[in-house]
C-alpha cells in the first residue's frame, strides 16, 4: 500500500456520529421547521395543483412507477431544478470576480424599431462598464456611448462621444443597487425571477452546451434590461416573457431573453449572450475614454440620500425661497415650483456655468428629497402624514410631517423644522391642535 | 440511488417519514463532513442543524435533479464557509480582554467519535481551508475532483494540487500516529 493510500484510508474512516442528546435536538429543530413550513404552505395555497393531483391514488402510483423506472434505466425524467438551481446560480455569480457579455435590445412601436447593441463588463471591485451602439430608426445612423457605474466613487458616468459630452451623477448612498438594476446586473435579474412565479423549461442545448431553462411570465417581474419601469414610462404591461438558460455544468447563465409588450403597442425584445466568466480586469478598464474637450453641459447631479436629515434640508431650502413649505409632496408640482424659485432672477438654465448648474441641480434634488422620503415611508407602511398646506415656518410647535417609527413612537418634524420622537398619545394632542 | 429518488419524491410530496429517513440516513455523514471542515463541535452541529432546517423548509417546493447526497454535502459546505467567515469576523471584533464564551457541551457529550478521528480532524484543521475542503469533499463526501473544481470555481488542476499538498501535510502532521 502506498503511503498516500494509507493516509487517504485514514481520512475516509474518520467518523463523527450524532450523540443521543444532539440527535434529539437536531431532529426536534428539523421536525419543527418542517411542520411550521408545511402549515404555512397549506394555508397559503389551498388550491395547490400538485396537492389536488396527488390526491388521486392512481396518479400517485403512476408517478411512483415513472420514478422507479427512471432510476432503474438511469434516465432521469424530472424536468426540474427551479428555485434551488436559481439560488445556486446567484451564489455562483457572487463568486465570479468579473464577467462580460453582449446585449442586444430592440424597441418596436408603430412599425418603427430602434436598436441598441451593448458590451457589458461587470466587476465586483470596479463596477459596471457598458459600451453601447445605438441605431437611429429614422436615419439608420449609429452612435457609440459609454456608461460607467463606479461604486467606489458613487458615480454614474454617461459619455456621449458624438457630442463629446459627459454626464456625472453622484449619489450619497444606497443608490448603487438602483443603478445596478437599471443597468441590468444579471444578479439582480435572477433575484427578480426568483421573486416571481417561474417554471422550468427543462434541458436543451444552447451554443453547444447543455442548459437548464427557466421562464417567468409574471407581470410582477420588474427586473431586466435598463429597468422595466424606466422603459415603460408608466405604460401598462400586457405581456412579459422572460427566459434564462443556465449551463448545467457551471451553473452560470448562458443566455437571457426578455420580451415585454405594453398595452400601447410597444414591444421590447432583449437578448444577453456570449457570457465570459472570470475575465481579468484592471482599474484602467473602468477609466472613461475621453479627452479634455469633453464637457459636462449640465454640471454634476448630486443625488442626496433620501433620509430625514436631507428632507429637513430640502424643506428649509424651499421655505427660504418661498417663505412657506410645499403645499403637498407631489413630485411634479414640487419640481415645477422649485424650478420657478431657482430660476427667478437668473438668466436661463442653459446660460448658467457648469458650477452654477451643479449648484442648481443639487438644490433641486435636495428640495425633492422630501417627496422620495415620503413615498418610501408610504411604501414601508409607516403611516406618514404631511401638513404643508396649513403649517408655515412660524408654526414652531405644530406638526409639519410625522411618521411611525415603532408601535409606540412617532417621529415628528415641526413647523420650525426641529424633530422629536413622541408617543401616539402626544401625537394625537399635537394633531388635535392643528389648524382646521 | 433508487431509495434516494423515492425519498426525494416523497419528501417533495410532503411526507414527513421521508424527511425523517433522510435525516437518519445523512446526519452522521454531514456531521463528519462538517467536522472535517470546521473541526469545532459546536460549529459542526450548527451546520448540520442549518442544513436540515433549511431542507425541511423546502418541503413541497423541493426539486432536485442530481444526487441527494451531493446536494446535502454542498449545502453543508456552503454553511461551513458561512460559519467560518462569521466566526472569523466575531473573533476579529472581540477585544483581547473579552473572555471567550464556552457555551457548548464538550464534544464527547454531544457526538461520538474515536481518538483517531479526532486526531485526523485536528490535523486537517491545520491545513489551509481550500485544501481541507478538497480532502473532505473527495474522501468524506466521495465527490469527484471535477465536481469540487466547479464548487470552488477553480480548475481541476488547482484542485488536484490542493489535494496533493493537503495530503502531504496531513501525512507529516499525523506521522507516527498512523
Amino acid at each position: 500500500m502506498k503511503p498516500s493510500d494509507k493516509i487517504e484510508n485514514v481520512v475516509k474512516k474518520m467518523s463523527f456520529k450524532v450523540g443521543p442528546e444532539m440527535d434529539r435536538d437536531l431532529w426536534a429543530e428539523t421536525s419543527k421547521a418542517r411542520n411550521e413550513f408545511h402549515k404555512k404552505i397549506l394555508t397559503a395555497s389551498q388550491h395547490n395543483i400538485w396537492g389536488i393531483t396527488m390526491r388521486s391514488p392512481i396518479t400517485k402510483i403512476a408517478v411512483a412507477t415513472v420514478i422507479i423506472i427512471a432510476c432503474i434505466t438511469g434516465v432521469l425524467m424530472f424536468r426540474e431544478t427551479s428555485e434551488i438551481a436559481l439560488a445556486d446560480v446567484l451564489t455562483r455569480i457572487e463568486q465570479v470576480s468579473a464577467y462580460m457579455y453582449k446585449m442586444h435590445w430592440t424597441e418596436t412601436k408603430q412599425q418603427t424599431a430602434s436598436e441598441v447593441a451593448s458590451t457589458v463588463l461587470i466587476s465586483q471591485d470596479n463596477g459596471i462598464k457598458m459600451i453601447q451602439t445605438r441605431v437611429d430608426p429614422n436615419s439608420g445612423e449609429s452612435r457609440d456611448d459609454e456608461i460607467y457605474l463606479l461604486p467606489r466613487e458613487n458615480i454614474l458616468l454617461i459619455v456621449l462621444h458624438q457630442e463629446r459630452k459627459l454626464y456625472r451623477i453622484k449619489w450619497e448612498d444606497a443608490e448603487e443597487d438602483y443603478y445596478k438594476e437599471k443597468y441590468n446586473d444579471p444578479h439582480t435579474v435572477i433575484k427578480e425571477i426568483l421573486n416571481c412565479s417561474h417554471t422550468s423549461l427543462g434541458q436543451s442545448i444552447v451554443d453547444g452546451k447543455t442548459v437548464e431553462g427557466f421562464q417567468t411570465t409574471d407581470l410582477a417581474y420588474k427586473g431586466g434590461f435598463f429597468g422595466r419601469s424606466d422603459l415603460m414610462a408608466g405604460a401598462e404591461v400586457e405581456k412579459i416573457d422572460v427566459k434564462l438558460w443556465v449551463n448545467v455544468e457551471t451553473f452560470l447563465p448562458i443566455r437571457f431573453e426578455e420580451d415585454i409588450i405594453t398595452k400601447g403597442g410597444m414591444h421590447i425584445h432583449e437578448v444577453s449572450y456570449d457570457f465570459h466568466w472570470n475575465v481579468v480586469v484592471n482599474d484602467r478598464d473602468f477609466e472613461p475614454n475621453i479627452t479634455e474637450d469633453y464637457n459636462s453641459p449640465n454640471g454634476d447631479w448630486n443625488i442626496p440620500a433620501f433620509n430625514e436629515e436631507n428632507t429637513i434640508k430640502g424643506l428649509r431650502l424651499f421655505a427660504n425661497y418661498a417663505g412657506s413649505y410645499p403645499v403637498n409632496l407631489d413630485s411634479e408640482a414640487l419640481k415645477k415650483e422649485a424650478k420657478k424659485y431657482l430660476e427667478s432672477g437668473h438668466v436661463s438654465y442653459e446660460e448658467l456655468s457648469e458650477d452654477e448648474k451643479t449648484k442648481y441641480n443639487s438644490e433641486l434634488f435636495t428640495m425633492l428629497t422630501a417627496v422620495v422620503f415620503y413615498d418610501d415611508l408610504v411604501k414601508e407602511n409607516k403611516d406618514p402624514v404631511y401638513y404643508g398646506q396649513n403649517i408655515t415656518p412660524k408654526d414652531a410647535d405644530k406638526v409639519l410631517m410625522r411618521w411611525k417609527v415603532s408601535d409606540n413612537e412617532y417621529r415628528v418634524i415641526y413647523g420650525d423644522l426641529h424633530v422629536e420622537t413622541v408617543t401616539p398619545e402626544k401625537l394625537a394632542e399635537l394633531e388635535a391642535a392643528l389648524p382646521k | 440511488m433508487i431509495e434516494d429518488e423515492l425519498l426525494k419524491w416523497k419528501f417533495k410530496a410532503g411526507d414527513k417519514d421521508a424527511l425523517q429517513r433522510i435525516y437518519e440516513k445523512y446526519r452522521n455523514y454531514l456531521l463528519t463532513l462538517a467536522m472535517a471542515c470546521v473541526n469545532d463541535a459546536g460549529l459542526a452541529e450548527d451546520v448540520v442543524q442549518d442544513v436540515f432546517v433549511a431542507f425541511a423548509r423546502s418541503t413541497g417546493k423541493f426539486k432536485l435533479r442530481g444526487s441527494l447526497k451531493s446536494y446535502l454535502a454542498t449545502c453543508a459546505l456552503n454553511r461551513c464557509r458561512d460559519r467560518i467567515r462569521a466566526n472569523n469576523r466575531r473573533l476579529l471584533s472581540l477585544d483581547d480582554d473579552t473572555p471567550m464564551q464556552s457555551d457548548f457541551c464538550p464534544p464527547d457529550r454531544r457526538m461520538i467519535s474515536d481518538e483517531l478521528s479526532r486526531q485526523v480532524a485536528d490535523a486537517m484543521a491545520r491545513l489551509p481551508y481550500e485544501q481541507r475542503e478538497v480532502i473532505a469533499l473527495h474522501l468524506n463526501a466521495a465527490m469527484k475532483l471535477k465536481q469540487i473544481a466547479e464548487l470552488q470555481n477553480v480548475s481541476v488542476s488547482t484542485v488536484k494540487g490542493r489535494y496533493r499538498y493537503g495530503l502531504q501535510k496531513l501525512r507529516s502532521a499525523l506521522n507516527g500516529r498512523l
